[in-house]
């Protein structure tokens, strides 16, 4: 059963967020499929020659034990601003999708904006219950996930020769639409954490076949639903879903949203506990640290009941958050590198993987079409998180006592 | 137990917020398929950010306004029509 923890750093890949952008990727043919297998190959190799991962933000005077992991302030800043993000505005997104399909799948009875509210009720009331048991819970509803998108693909793969599709020349490459392809990739740098809290499950090739499995139902995607549409649509995967299988694929992938935000929310939630609780140096257990999760359960509630799902705004705040974890992986991987007895030498995939992931992350934003309130949430964004993480580090250690 | 009793009554509030608004006048679906396609009626689709971009199913035929600028485009319709917004 705990072997299935190996899908947890599937939150992102398999959540209704990556599979929207895949939809999008999938207008590039041939070329998205190849760039999707090729950077998580990438990735994979990287962060597995990570050797030494105690959950690392990076190295003080080149040294790091078990006991006391390093820790770099800009690291810290990085994956609070990262995390807490993604937390609050990837969720706010997921939920909210996650209600609307319910809604127009399911049960139009039920109110869209209800059915958010309580799958957030639900989701942080197993992470305050037991970590543990969400992070069961996560990796089991992300297989579910796995499992209705194996289906679909299959089915899709046996009936090319009913697509409706005619195969045309696939959308012009263009490298801002490609990169879009790499927010797929945000908390890879997990597989490396969870390889090592859990030394018994299998992260590396779980995650490399859920990325066959992907990469399958993106080509089947290009296959059933014409690229012009795939591009530009944010419902791309339900379109394609309902040409592969008529209203039962509807239903698959409506349960396959559903159970990708659950997963994907209840895990980002879990990360999120675990970070502040380890700012504040208080066990997660600790009804201090559990107060995180109401109180971060209370701000996306708060902002699905304030409209910010109506807003345009969302997308800058979710592309922002995205942005700043691929820049933290990046980081991460760097900071590895230059940290002795961290990593192995043997990979020189590592420096590259980094390369691509920082130098990756600022082109996004400069090529994105809001770029001005995109950087201004970032500056705002990074500046609160430092100045939370210097207030609970006076907390923190006022509550130590000097020694 | 007193985060328990918190958690249970966030949800009750929150999930009872969408009847707060049951005194809004609305007609329902099958009263607006028998009037589609009449030259009296427009649909307004006031749906923005993700109630619009997460939702499968768009009327066709709608007219999308932005629901935070209401008085820029109220005056683009006559009042001798039947207006319908179609929000979330």
């Amino acid at each position: 059963m705990f072997r299935l923890l190996a899908l947890m750093p599937l939150f992102w890949l398999l959540s209704p967020e990556s599979l929207r952008r895949l939809g999008n990727l999938a207008a590039y043919g041939t070329s998205g499929g190849l760039f999707l297998i090729s950077l998580g190959l990438i990735s994979l190799a990287a962060f597995r020659a990570v050797r030494n991962w105690p959950g690392v933000s990076g190295c003080e005077n080149g040294e790091t034990t078990q006991a006391s992991p390093p820790r770099s302030t800009p690291g810290l800043i990085l994956e609070f601003a990262a995390v807490l993000g993604t937390t609050l505005f990837g969720s706010t997104g997921m939920l909210v999708t996650a209600g609307y399909t319910f809604n127009e799948v399911f049960y139009y009875r039920f109110p869209n904006l209800g059915f958010a509210a309580l799958l957030l009720v639900v989701l942080c009331f197993l992470t305050l219950l037991s970590a543990r048991l969400m992070r069961l819970a996560g990796s089991v509803l992300l297989l579910i996930v796995l499992v209705c998108l194996a289906i679909l693909t299959l089915t899709g793969l046996l009936s090319l020769d009913q697509a409706s599709v005619t195969v045309r020349d696939p959308m012009p490459l263009k490298l801002p639409g490609l990169l879009v392809g790499m927010m797929l990739f945000v908390g890879v740098e997990q597989t490396a954490a969870v390889s090592r809290q859990e030394p018994a499950v299998q992260v590396y090739p779980i995650y490399l076949g859920s990325l066959i499995v992907l990469a399958g139902w993106l080509f089947v995607s290009s296959r059933f639903v014409a690229e012009d549409r795939l591009a530009f649509s944010s419902i791309g995967h339900m379109q394609a879903a309902f040409q592969v299988l008529g209203q039962p694929g509807r239903l698959l992938m409506g349960l396959a949203v559903i159970c990708g935000c659950c997963g994907a929310v209840g895990l980002l939630l879990d990360k999120s506990l675990q970070l502040c609780a380890q700012m504040l140096r208080r066990p997660v257990e600790s009804l201090f640290s559990r107060g995180t999760v109401i109180v971060l359960g209370g701000a996306i509630g708060a902002a699905m009941m304030f409209g910010l799902a109506g807003s345009e705004r969302l997308e800058i705040l979710i592309r922002g958050s995205l942005v700043l974890w691929l820049f933290y992986s990046g980081f991460l991987l760097l900071t590895s590198i230059s940290c002795p007895g961290l990593f192995s030498p043997r990979s020189w995939l590592a420096p590259a993987c980094a390369m691509v992931y920082l130098a990756g992350s600022i082109y996004l934003v400069t090529v994105d079409p809001d770029l001005p309130l995109l950087a201004i949430f970032l500056a705002g964004w990074l500046v609160s998180s430092a100045l939370c993480i210097i207030v609970s580090d006076a907390v923190s250690r006022g509550r130590i006592g000097p020694g | 137990m007193k985060t328990l009793i918190a958690v249970l009554l966030a949800a009750t509030c929150f999930i009872g917020a969408p009847l707060l608004a049951a005194d809004v006048p609305v007609i329902d679906k099958d009263e607006l398929k028998q009037m589609l396609g009449s030259e009296d009626l427009i649909v307004i689709d006031v749906r923005a950010g993700r109630d619009w971009s997460s939702s499968e199913f768009k009327i066709q035929g709608a007219l999308r306004e932005d629901p935070n600028d209401v008085e820029a485009w109220a005056g683009n319709y006559t009042k001798d029509k039947n207006i319908v917004l179609y929000c979330a």
